[in-house]
């Protein structure tokens, strides 16, 4: 597979074509994979809506891998450009967090916050056992 | 016809007592009931609207009244509001009743604004054509049979029925713009910081923006003087100053630098779109500003690069929705592990688990540098290639979609043919810019079509200049949809 240095100096001019369903993207050389894609597993996506903490039952988990391998697919894209040595944007204007004086502000509104609560029981919030 | 004039001209009529706030609260009202079949209200109040009226009457006979004194509007369904129910569009918070409003819902009712109701929306912002709504999809008033455009749909479908004369929408990847487009109207998407997201419920934090959607430029900067501004509240509010919006407008745009984004005017362009936006450039150039060809080489890469840090972030952002503290619970559940997990499953509809599982994915151990950390390596070269070109011109334009509004059910079938609809909008969020999307004309089959104008960081008022100045000159933005007389 031709193969240059995936340095940051220029990108090669890139055609960028908007057709009724796909988006293609074309450079004039090819650049260096660095990441090879693997298509998301049935495994995968288990671990992952564990992970989520989301309830995905066996007659929903085909076609959510499908969907995920698509979105994926979609993804890879962004494996054409080079990213050597560039910083990665977290905030748009690299904004950092605000400080403010350690004072106390707020008010205690506990009542009125767990008026909406399910279920709460002398200020607390119930949930099932966890602690056997 | 109340319902036909503009915000601006409105609180004219309203500071000059030639009509009552209470009254323009029962024509609206009587509006939305006429046209329940757009779908476009989640929430409607006629009582509660009636008593903000009343509030605002006095206040308008009192002499010194606030700046939207009276006005009708709605809010996305997404801005907390204590007096009514914040769905999200989703059966997670379907019974949600916010114990405090937004910063926003709160600097609109201080200034007088009067809130007929919220306004429905793709679920959790998630979506292109507010048919991801478990309260079912918006129909665009322009055509019943097609999309408003989403996120903010309903408030889309809502001002270009007129049933409300200006609505609040919210924009991640183009859910203020892309609606505003598909329905005629003039929608704003301010600089990422301008307006305060407290309260506003979180999708994507590092690129939702608040803003208005209007029938006028004019319109979006009265309500952008009154949402805009620091609030201590959002730790990503930013502390600089609010410009005189109204006074913006009048700035003149001769000589003026526009940047036509070749990549945005691609040869497989619809024609009919291509030619609506070069028509308006040209009405531009007529009052005085410059076109010169600018690039934005990684655009492509905006898409695939969203899809990563939008999901990733709501990933977490939604991780605090687990039938605890508010919102839907499960009722089948034996332990904690199946509260979560049964809440969730039943809580959320398919768009927003197919995201936030992504997003997991792409920040699980393993595959966070190569897909999070690569997107935002991504995103800083995005970022770079518009503030590179404009060193070179004061604004970008481009069409705001590709296409005219889609059929209701044409791209449900395959999630990623919805996500390349955002094509032209989607890099704005992640480079932070302000945009502003104009009417500019309709396509054959009578759909409207729109413009996208990109300023730099903090620019809205040379946005709103331009396209109030392009208004003054053409009347797209008074068409209405057909059955609106």
């Amino acid at each position: 597979m031709a193969s240059r240095e995936a340095d940051d100096v220029s990108l090669p001019q890139s055609d960028c074509y908007v057709g009724p369903t796909h988006v293609y993207y074309t450079l004039g050389p090819r650049v260096f994979w660095f990441f090879s894609p693997v298509p998301i597993s049935k495994d995968d996506v288990e671990r992952v809506a564990h992970l989520a903490r989301i309830g995905i039952d066996s007659t929903e988990i085909d076609t959510y891998t499908a969907d995920l391998d698509r979105i994926l697919d979609l993804v890879e894209q962004m494996n054409e450009i080079s990213t050597q040595g560039i910083e990665p944007l977290a905030h748009p204007q690299d904004m950092q967090l605000r400080l403010r004086e350690d004072t106390v502000t707020e008010s205690d509104q506990r009542a009125l916050f767990q008026s909406i609560a399910p279920q709460t029981d002398q200020g607390h919030y119930l949930v099932p056992k966890v602690i056997e | 016809m109340p319902h036909r004039q503009s915000l601006s001209t409105l609180g004219q009529m309203l500071r000059r007592r030639e009509i009552g706030s209470e009254e323009l609260v029962h024509h609206f009202a009587d509006r939305i009931d006429k046209q329940q079949d757009l779908n476009a209200f989640i929430t409607v109040d006629t009582d509660y609207a009636l008593q903000q009226a009343r509030a605002a009457d006095q206040l308008l006979a009192g002499g010194n009244p606030p700046p939207l004194a009276g006005l009708p509007i709605a809010h996305k369904d997404i801005f907390c509001t204590q007096g009514m129910l914040t769905t999200c569009g989703s059966k997670m918070l379907a019974n949600f009743l916010s114990p405090y409003d937004a910063t926003v819902v709160r600097r609109l009712k201080d200034a007088g604004a009067v809130t007929l109701g919220k306004t429905n929306m793709d679920e959790f912002a998630m979506g292109s054509s507010n048919e991801t709504s478990h309260f079912g999809p918006v129909h665009n008033p322009w055509n019943r049979d097609r999309v408003p455009g989403g996120s903010s749909g309903g408030s889309a479908a809502a001002v270009a029925a007129r049933l409300v004369s200006a609505a609040t929408g919210t924009d991640t990847g183009g859910s203020i713009r892309q609606p505003a487009s598909f329905c005629g109207l003039t929608g704003l998407k301010p600089t990422y910081g301008r307006v305060s997201r407290y309260g506003m419920v979180a999708y994507a934090s590092s690129l939702d923006q608040g803003g208005p959607i209007t029938q006028t430029a004019e319109d979006a900067a009265l309500l952008l003087q009154t949402m805009a501004g620091f609030d201590a509240r959002d730790s990503t509010s930013l502390d600089a100053p609010v410009p005189d919006y109204a006074a913006s407008l009048k700035q003149k745009i001769e000589g003026l630098r526009i940047g036509l984004v070749s990549e945005f005017f691609d040869p497989s362009l619809d024609p009919d779109i291509n030619a609506h936006v070069r028509e308006a450039l040209g009405e531009l150039e007529k009052l005085g500003a410059k076109l010169i060809d600018v690039s934005l080489p990684n655009s492509a890469a905006g898409i695939p690069c969203y899809y990563v840090i939008a999901p990733a972030e709501a990933s977490s952002n939604l991780s605090r929705f687990d039938g605890v503290r508010y919102g839907h619970r499960s009722e089948s559940y034996t332990d904690l592990q199946a509260l979560y997990e049964n809440t969730r499953a039943e809580g959320f509809g398919a768009e927003v688990k197919r995201r936030i599982l992504i997003g997991t994915y792409a920040l699980s151990a393993g595959y966070y540098e190569a897909y999070y950390l690569k997107a935002q390596q991504i995103r800083r070269r995005i970022a770079d290639d518009f503030s590179q070109a404009l060193t070179k011109c004061d604004v970008l334009v481009g069409p705001t979609t590709p296409t005219t509004a889609f059929l209701l059910g044409e791209k449900t079938t395959d999630p990623v043919s919805m996500y390349l609809d955002d094509i032209f909008t989607i890099t704005v969020n992640l480079a932070g810019l302000p945009a502003l999307s104009l009417p500019v004309g309709f396509d054959p089959s009578g759909l409207p079509i729109g413009m996208q104008v990109i300023g730099n960081y903090l620019d809205e008022g040379t946005l709103l200049a331009i396209g109030h100045h392009f208004q003054e000159v053409t009347d797209w933005h008074l068409h209405a949809p057909g059955e609106v007389a």
